[in-house]
């Protein structure tokens, strides 16, 4: 006599997956990340200020290069000042437009003075005791670094690496009027 | 015949139901992993109000985990203790020194202390040493008169290093 053999529930092709235990988890990991998250980035510039010479370097002074100093005035807006080791200084106007800031014009002047000043890497910040933080930041960012061209995805070949150096102009700037 | 088919039906029908969940955990792990991207490990926790808003920057540098210097409109703190009160970013008179109006006392006396606490410690312990950093969270209204004080009273103190802290523009 044939036996009857009972389907059993292994042998379903489909099966149901707990997955409680596992939303469990996810429940409790969720308010922790929400408490936790970041919506905004938070980075930093650095803005050394001047310091006091040390005996050592007193005795060993670095060889003069070129310094360059940019003022900054409400009013007049942006002065550079190329002061050669020999020679006369050198004074670069970039005036407001509309009562505004001239950041396009000041990116030109900064590309200008880099490319006949390649070795220059300090750039001397002075600005006017009514100019605010924002405006400073803005002014940083615009003669630190050119900005970045837009990339375009490509799926021909590997993107080609951009040389620093070539994309920076004076990446060291400090506040040149902080004691004075 | 119908009739009692029905009734069957109504009798064997269970009282417990199993709900759906899959979509729920579906949309859960799109959630958990959308926080776990933007979690934050930073050592700069900011919280925004409407006295310390700070500028948006292109800026790449991570902050680093040094004493922290917040300057908002309504005040001045050093790691989270209030040091000066602002009026409306304005200094009062009777904090700064009247022979060096740059020079503001309480904020040196408390810089000028916590220098030489870490001057103290990387004496005794060879793995700390006073490098003179000193991160500035400045609200962007600020006028650079104010800013150059606390820069100028912090550099007397022994910190010269000084970092910004700015936003990225995402």
């Amino acid at each position: 006599m044939r036996m009857r053999t009972r389907r059993t529930r292994a042998t379903d092709s489909t099966f149901d997956l707990n997955l409680a235990p596992f939303l469990d988890i996810i429940v409790s990991v969720v308010p922790m990340l929400l408490l936790s998250v970041a919506f905004v980035q938070i980075k930093m510039i650095e803005a050394p200020t001047p310091q006091i010479v040390n005996q050592s370097q007193m005795k060993n002074p670095p060889k003069p290069q070129t310094t360059i100093a940019l003022k900054v005035s409400k009013a007049e807006g942006f002065s550079f000042e190329i002061t050669p080791p020999k020679g006369k200084v050198r004074r670069i106007a970039v005036i407001n437009k509309g009562g505004q800031f001239d950041l396009s014009g000041l990116l030109v002047a900064a590309e200008q003075i880099k490319a006949e000043h390649p070795e220059v890497n300090e750039l001397q910040l002075i600005p006017d005791g009514d100019v605010s933080f924002d405006d400073l930041v803005h002014i940083m960012d615009q003669v630190r670094q050119k900005p970045s061209p837009v990339v375009q995805a490509s799926f021909d070949a590997d993107p080609v690496p951009v040389d620093p150096s070539k994309v920076q102009l004076f990446p060291n700037v400090i506040f040149g009027n902080v004691g004075s | 015949m119908r009739r009692r088919g029905f009734k069957k039906y109504l009798d064997n029908r269970s009282s417990a139901f199993k709900i759906q969940i899959t979509s729920m955990v579906d949309m859960f792990v799109i959630l958990l992993v959308f926080l776990l991207k933007s979690y934050s490990t930073s050592p700069v926790n900011i919280t925004p109000n409407g006295q310390l808003r700070l500028p948006q920057s292109i800026s790449p540098t991570d902050p680093v985990d040094v004493l922290k210097v917040i300057v908002s409109k309504k005040a001045l703190f050093v790691e989270g203790q209030k040091v000066v009160d602002l009026d409306d970013g304005r200094l009062p008179a009777s904090v700064t020194d009247a022979r060096d109006p740059k020079f503001i006392r309480p904020l040196y006396g408390e810089l000028d202390k916590r220098a030489g606490q870490e001057k103290n410690l990387a004496k005794v312990n060879d793995t700390v040493s006073f490098d003179g950093k000193v991160l500035m969270q400045i609200d962007k209204s600020l006028p650079y008169a104010l800013i150059q004080k606390v820069m100028y009273t912090s550099m007397l103190a022994g910190y010269y290093d000084v970092k910004l802290a700015v936003m990225t523009k995402e």
